[in-house]
């Protein structure tokens, strides 16, 4: 009850890729490509701050996951599986590019303040850019659980899996962010003046 | 002292900060519920539950809207992943044998033909050979193969199609009494139950919609992945399926509506209010701002083009949508120089006679073809 429910056409249709892939079907795996890039490759840019690694490293991912494609169980471990590949490339980039790097370091290197477009500041409202900085300014932990469920859509069981922490542990702290995150941002948050507005919004 | 008398609201914080996340309260709101309420992820009992929790209750009402607020901002600047060329660079790397790219767009100019044939190879996707027996709304885009399969399962009702053709408008009311204005080059699919438990459509290209009220029939317009949800209200989608734009933009004038993702568990990305835009990009990720001007979003109801510091690649979508025309252009970097104007009723010449002098350009025509450059250098004068 903690956790997002999956759609099940979702969960259907990737099921079907899955076995596809297992029996070698490229087209299928290109799919899977197609829709996995994009979360994997902005989760490993928090940690190695560059488009160009972040895209080298999933590629990495891939082609292990291709040729490692018959070992393939079941929906839910595909996920966490690609996750947990995409931590541990950049464990190990990080960990070359910058020997003396302990993993509590490598850990804290995960955040949001490398994101940096000056055209996209126009578009943004003043509450989105302090939530921004409110969640640059988390602890870590709390934020890299925060943006893999936020940002890469990961349920707490996935999250859970992917940085070996209890499900428990990954629901207190997606709370403690959302306290943290109304106590920060409090001045911008509008202020409650009818019920007529309000009414409209959640009835 | 808080004026309602009644702590829940600390309370509920004050535990979850405990780690006493599953703490009931009241009829049994957690914070774990109203997270998933603002998330989008409820489900239809717990949504029930907490809107009985915060009925009457303005602190719990401003919690929940808080934390919908917090939920639904971009807490994130996100990249412009390009998965099209990602994908490029990984067969190059690492040589995966493709199968041709058997994606074909089919224009085919006749009005009434379905836009897109996806096929492909020995197909253990044999729906999409059925597919293009059905008129589909696709982005063209890969991941819209996803989305493919659950519009298969929904249409074996009968759907009743309208396409606009371009340099066209129609209005029509639908069975509820709402109205919809559409315009060139766009195409509105309506179930055959459409108005039964809920009012759903299908869209490509730009509506206007003046939905009619009624709490009873959620009233929905999918768009590609995407949708948009209200209960009464006014709003225009603008979803052409542009390869190089490649977003949706909802604009509301009345009402609320909110947009969301069919693919991700009908999750709703964000709540848009009165003049306010909501912006899907090709990423999808969301962006909502505030709009001074609604004439940029509405003009073209009225037969209207405005623009306003806009881009010429979109300038002459638009112009060769309202006109039915082509315009091409001897230089790709002529499409992101920037035009501002207003046309209301002016032909064609004249529109075109004004972006060349504004932006110092000159045009050929010939016909329904027109080429803009750049105001030829070496000239015989």
């Amino acid at each position: 009850m903690t956790e997002t429910i999956k759609n099940t056409a979702e969960i259907k249709e990737e099921e079907r890729l899955i076995r596809l892939l297992r029996q070698g079907d490229q087209f299928a795996f290109e799919l899977l490509y197609k829709k996995y890039f994009p979360p994997l490759a902005q989760f490993l840019y928090r940690y190695v701050h560059s488009t160009h690694i972040a895209e080298d490293l999933v590629h990495n991912v891939f082609y292990s996951l291709w040729n490692n494609r018959d070992k393939l169980h079941d929906v839910d471990s595909l996920r966490p599986y690609l996750y947990r590949a995409c931590r541990n490339q950049a464990y190990k980039y990080l960990r070359k590019e910058h020997e003396t790097l302990t993993p509590l370091e490598i850990m804290n290197s995960y955040d949001n303040s490398h994101d940096h477009s000056p055209d996209e500041f126009l578009e943004i409202s003043e509450l989105e850019r302090a939530v921004v900085k409110a969640v640059s300014d988390m602890p870590e932990r709390r934020r890299q659980i925060y943006l893999m469920h936020r940002e890469n859509g990961l349920t707490y069981r996935e999250i859970a899996e992917v940085l070996d922490l209890s499900v428990k542990t990954v629901e207190t702290q997606i709370g403690r962010s959302l306290k943290y995150l109304r106590d920060k941002l409090a001045p911008f948050l509008p202020i409650l003046i009818g019920a007529v507005g309000v009414l409209a919004t959640f009835w | 002292m808080p004026p309602f008398g009644n702590t829940s609201v600390e309370i509920i914080e004050k535990k979850y900060m405990n780690g006493q996340i599953d703490q009931m309260d009241n009829n049994g709101t957690t914070w774990s519920m109203i997270k998933r309420y603002a998330s989008g992820e409820a489900t239809a009992l717990e949504r029930e539950t907490v809107n009985t929790w915060m009925k009457d209750e303005v602190k719990k009402r401003k919690l929940v809207e808080d934390v919908s607020l917090i939920w639904n901002s971009r807490a994130e600047y996100r990249i412009q992943w390009d998965v099209e060329s990602s994908w490029q660079r990984y067969l190059d790397r690492y040589g995966v044998e493709t199968q041709e790219p058997v994606r074909r767009v089919d224009n085919s100019g006749s009005n009434y033909s379905p836009k897109i044939y996806p096929s492909r190879k020995p197909s253990n996707f044999g729906l999409l050979a059925a597919a293009a027996t059905i008129t589909l709304i696709c982005l063209v885009l890969t991941v819209a193969y996803f989305h493919l399969d659950t519009i298969e399962q929904e249409a074996e009702v009968f759907m009743q199609e309208i396409m606009v053709p371009a340099g066209q408008r129609t209005s029509l009311q639908l069975s509820d009494g709402s109205r919809v204005v559409l315009n060139a080059g766009s195409s509105l699919r309506i179930p055959s139950e459409y108005g039964k438990h809920n009012r759903t459509l299908y869209l490509t290209g730009e509506g206007y919609f003046d939905v009619e009220h009624d709490p009873t029939r959620p009233f929905r317009v999918h768009t590609g992945e995407f949708y948009t949800e209200v209960l009464g209200t006014s709003f225009n989608i603008n979803a052409y399926a542009q390869p190089d734009l490649g977003r949706i933009e909802v604009y509301v004038s009345h009402g609320q509506v909110e947009l969301g993702n069919d693919k991700v568990n009908g999750r709703r990305l964000a709540l848009i209010n009165p003049s306010q835009l909501g912006r899907i990009e090709s990423d999808g990720m969301v962006r909502v701002s505030d709009v001074s001007n609604a004439d940029l979003f509405l003009s073209w109801i009225d037969g209207k083009m405005v623009f306003e510091n806009t881009e010429l690649r979109e300038v002459f979508s638009r112009i060769e949508r309202r006109f039915n025309i082509e315009i091409e252009v001897a230089d790709t970097t002529l499409l992101a120089r920037r035009f501002t104007g207003v046309f209301e009723t002016e032909p064609l010449t004249e529109i075109l006679n004004v972006i060349s002098v504004s932006l110092r350009l000159e045009y050929d025509r010939d016909a329904n073809q027109v080429r803009f450059h750049n105001v030829a250098k070496s000239r015989d004068n």
